[in-house]
């Protein structure tokens, strides 16, 4: 049941993953009949609208199905525990400050950076803990 | 029991099998460490030393023997009895390959092959096995499955055999079930699959036996109770027990199915599916010197493992079906020059999965051949005064060191019983908390209406205090990015209407239980819903008032089957304001927030939506998902 982790390494060539996952599926179950049941009166109606796909960049789970870790507050997050390790991008925030750590004390650093505009770092399953202050939301990236 | 050889002693067979234990052994980390698995981990040793009663007051997908498969130092008690399992485990599985072995070839032989076997089979069932995570944290035996592996050993060596005795036969059918019993309180599937293997031996040897398969179950069914009081639970406790881990387990192909499936699961599923095609021949055109009731109860155990294999699927998960692979290779009579070229395309099946390149392959390599150290190790801790006391102390102290949790907060906890939420119940451990956790004590196996109602009753009613560590993210997400609140969202109102908020600092909330403070839930609206449409949430009327939502998803045929039930290949999900969630499934129907008042502020519950969708992660040529969305407003005394 080691979710987390897993989810971390299992990124690796989602996209193909993906594809291949649908094609098998599709091919699968494509004879497969399926059924679907409609639901009954309302009480209030309200107009929906089509998403706007270019709305937010924050992704929990990505179009292909998998689930992409994120950070939007500021804080110590402990690596596996709190955070899966692996590649991070911010859009940059004024005053944003990051350091990886060797432990949970924010002066044990590994390696730090105060910038503000959009960074990419990689957190390692060898450190231990990873602090961020006003950098606005980290984003798991996949792996290329 | 079988006689694992003709000519060997007793003794000499128990020195191999103590060689084959401190060579094997491999257990690298005895100092727990933090996150979800050690954290479950923790929460079993910790229900054993407060003797918490399981059933009423914990269920979890281990049983109250649990901590039995954890090697970590917890407690004195836990850690020598962990011991002893542990090193049982693999001395038997050693002793049932032996067996095997030996209906076919001499004792040097058998016991030869049985040292290489279970080195082979060791290497996957090293914590994350193939899939070759480093760091020692994932470098633990899974001595449950590698139970189930001993258990098919033995089974094995007596079909193997070409006249077993009909005492021998009975003998092995009730100890093997007498054994599930035992399993079944340490993981309960483990302990179902032993059962259903020993009624399959006691089937297979004759099925008009009916007398020997009376007493198999009958050992099953005595086992068990006689194992939970030794546990030290009420034996009115078991029932209770057993309903609520027929839940979890029912449940566990939807709740922990995780679509869509990694590459690696398609070369596992031509594995697999090579495998069954090699059995299915096997019993159709049959071979002189294999016989056909071993094939058949390999390909039952087959099932099993598979199914535990694909249902999370997960590489380690799957290298406990090419242990069992490599075990049935090794024991089953082929002609030698087969056996080689069988064993290299199992091999080549691993390192093709997962194992090329990864600098973990390393790791496990030295983990194995570290195993005596380990073991020599491990027994002076135990052995020597005040060294595992050394042990646990300092790796409490790392713990304290990275969860932080503030000191006010500790001090204001002191001896009252507290629950953590949702998942680190290492911190109770690392600060010698009283921990009273809900029954199932990480949220996120709640994953049942059924469960969840038992997790928000037994908050309301026995848990003051609750600890919570606050997600990196809001609105909060849990494991494979469920959204927070709705994950168990009975257990989540009764936080935000039973409990007030103490403080928050330092990515920790500490609620305490107060009067209930909600109203009750007023319905507002129901709205159908497509696919890929969104619909305005309610607007809050006022600070003090949250919306909630309850979600009647239609699902089809695919839907039913593909969501973890025979296979996980897609789920439903959840749309806020563009973001995507995992929606549980089986819970979406209970009204959970999606605007929570301002009282819940900086805590997990905390959410503010304006839009809402649903869709699944993956369509396999459905049409699209329609729903009915239920909205009410609830209001939230400050």
């Amino acid at each position: 049941m080691s979710a987390r982790q897993t989810v971390t390494e299992i990124r690796l060539g989602s996209q193909r993953i993906n594809r291949l996952a649908l094609a098998a599926g599709c091919l699968l179950l494509t004879a497969c009949g399926s059924s679907t049941k409609t639901t009954g009166s309302t009480t209030t109606v309200t107009v929906t609208q089509a998403w706007d796909a270019a709305s937010g960049s924050k992704t929990v789970i990505d179009p292909y199905g998998f689930y992409d870790n994120v950070i939007d507050k500021n804080g110590i997050y402990i690596i596996g525990a709190d955070i899966f390790p692996g590649r991070y991008r911010t859009a940059g925030n004024p005053e944003c400050y990051w350091a990886r750590l060797r432990s949970g004390d924010a002066r044990d650093i590994i390696d730090s950076h105060k910038n503000s505009g959009p960074q990419v770092i990689e957190i390692r399953e060898s450190d231990t803990a990873f602090l961020t202050q006003n950098c606005g939301m980290w984003q798991l990236v996949p792996n290329p | 029991m079988i006689m694992a050889a003709r000519d060997a002693t007793r003794w000499q067979l128990g020195l191999a099998a103590t060689v084959a234990v401190v060579m094997f052994w491999a257990q690298p980390s005895l100092d727990p460490t933090v996150g979800l698995d050690p954290s479950w981990q923790a929460g079993l040793a910790m229900a054993r030393d407060h003797h918490i009663a399981w059933g009423p007051d914990l269920v979890f997908t281990y049983g109250p023997l649990g901590f039995l498969q954890s090697s970590n130092y917890y407690f004195y008690g836990q850690s020598v009895l962990a011991t002893f399992y542990q090193a049982g485990v693999v001395a038997a599985l050693f002793l049932g390959i032996a067996a095997a072995l030996r209906q076919r070839h001499g004792a040097p032989a058998s016991l030869t092959g049985a040292f290489v076997t279970i080195g082979v089979t060791v290497f996957p069932h090293i914590g994350h096995g193939i899939s070759l995570l480093s760091g020692h944290s994932a470098l633990e035996l899974a001595y449950p499955e590698l139970g189930v592996l001993a258990a098919f050993t033995w089974a094995s060596a007596l079909l193997l055999h070409r006249e077993p005795r009909r005492s021998t036969v009975l003998t092995t059918c009730a100890v093997l079930a007498a054994f599930a019993g035992f399993q079944m309180l340490v993981k309960i599937s483990t302990g179902l699959v032993i059962a259903a293997m020993a009624l399959g031996v006691s089937v297979l040897m004759d099925w008009r036996a009916i007398r020997r398969h009376c007493i198999t179950i009958a050992a099953f069914a005595a086992s068990l109770p006689m194992w939970w009081m030794l546990a030290g639970q009420r034996l009115g406790d078991l029932p209770t027990w057993l309903r609520y881990a027929g839940e979890i387990v029912a449940g566990y192909p939807d709740g922990m199915a995780a679509p869509p499936l990694p590459v690696s699961a398609v070369e596992a599923g031509l594995v697999t599916l090579a495998w069954a095609v090699a059995l299915y021949a096997m019993v159709a055109f049959g071979s002189p010197t294999i016989p056909r009731r071993f094939v058949l109860l390999t390909g039952l155990t087959t099932t099993f493992v598979a199914k535990a294999a694909f249902g999370r699927f997960e590489p380690w998960h799957f290298g406990f079906f090419l242990g069992m692979m490599v075990v049935a290779v090794a024991i089953t009579p082929l002609p030698w020059p087969r056996r080689p070229f069988v064993v290299a395309v199992i091999v080549c099946c691993a390192v093709s999965i997962d194992l090329s390149g990864s600098p973990a392959v390393r790791e496990h390599a030295i983990a194995l051949l570290q195993a005596p150290v380990h073991v020599a190790d491990r027994l002076i801790t135990l052995a020597l005064p005040g060294r595992h006391e050394q042990r646990v102390d300092a790796a409490k102290k790392r713990q304290r060191a990275l969860y932080a949790v503030p000191d006010r907060f500790i001090a204001a906890i002191g001896s009252t019983p507290v629950h953590i939420d949702p998942q680190e119940i290492s911190a109770a451990w690392a600060y010698d908390l009283n921990w009273r956790p809900t029954p199932v004590f990480q949220t996120y196996p709640a994953w049942s209406p059924t469960l969840d109602k038992l997790n928000a009753e037994s908050l309301t009613k026995r848990t003051p205090l609750v600890l919570s560590r606050i997600s990196s993210t809001s609105p909060a997400t849990g494991i494979d990015g469920r959204l927070g609140v709705q994950e168990s969202p009975l257990y989540t109102r009764a936080l935000l209407c039973d409990y007030k908020v103490s403080g928050v600092e330092n990515r920790w909330a500490l609620f305490a239980r107060t009067d209930p403070r909600c109203g009750p839930l007023t319905p507002l609206s129901q709205i159908p819903i497509r696919q890929y449409d969104s619909v305005s949430i309610p607007a809050q009327n006022g600070p003090n008032t949250a919306i909630l939502v309850g979600i009647d998803v239609d699902p089809d045929i695919k839907d039913r089957l593909f969501q973890g039930s025979v296979a996980p290949l897609t789920n439903f999900t959840v749309i806020l304001d563009g973001v995507v969630y995992r929606l549980v499934a089986k819970n979406a129907a209970e009204p959970f927030l999606v605007t929570a008042p301002a009282s819940a502020a900086g805590t997990n519950l905390q959410i503010l939506a304006h839009r809402i969708g649903i869709g699944r992660s993956a369509n396999l040529n459905q049409p699209e998902v329609t729903a009915r969305l239920r909205f009410y407003e609830m209001r939230v005394n400050p």
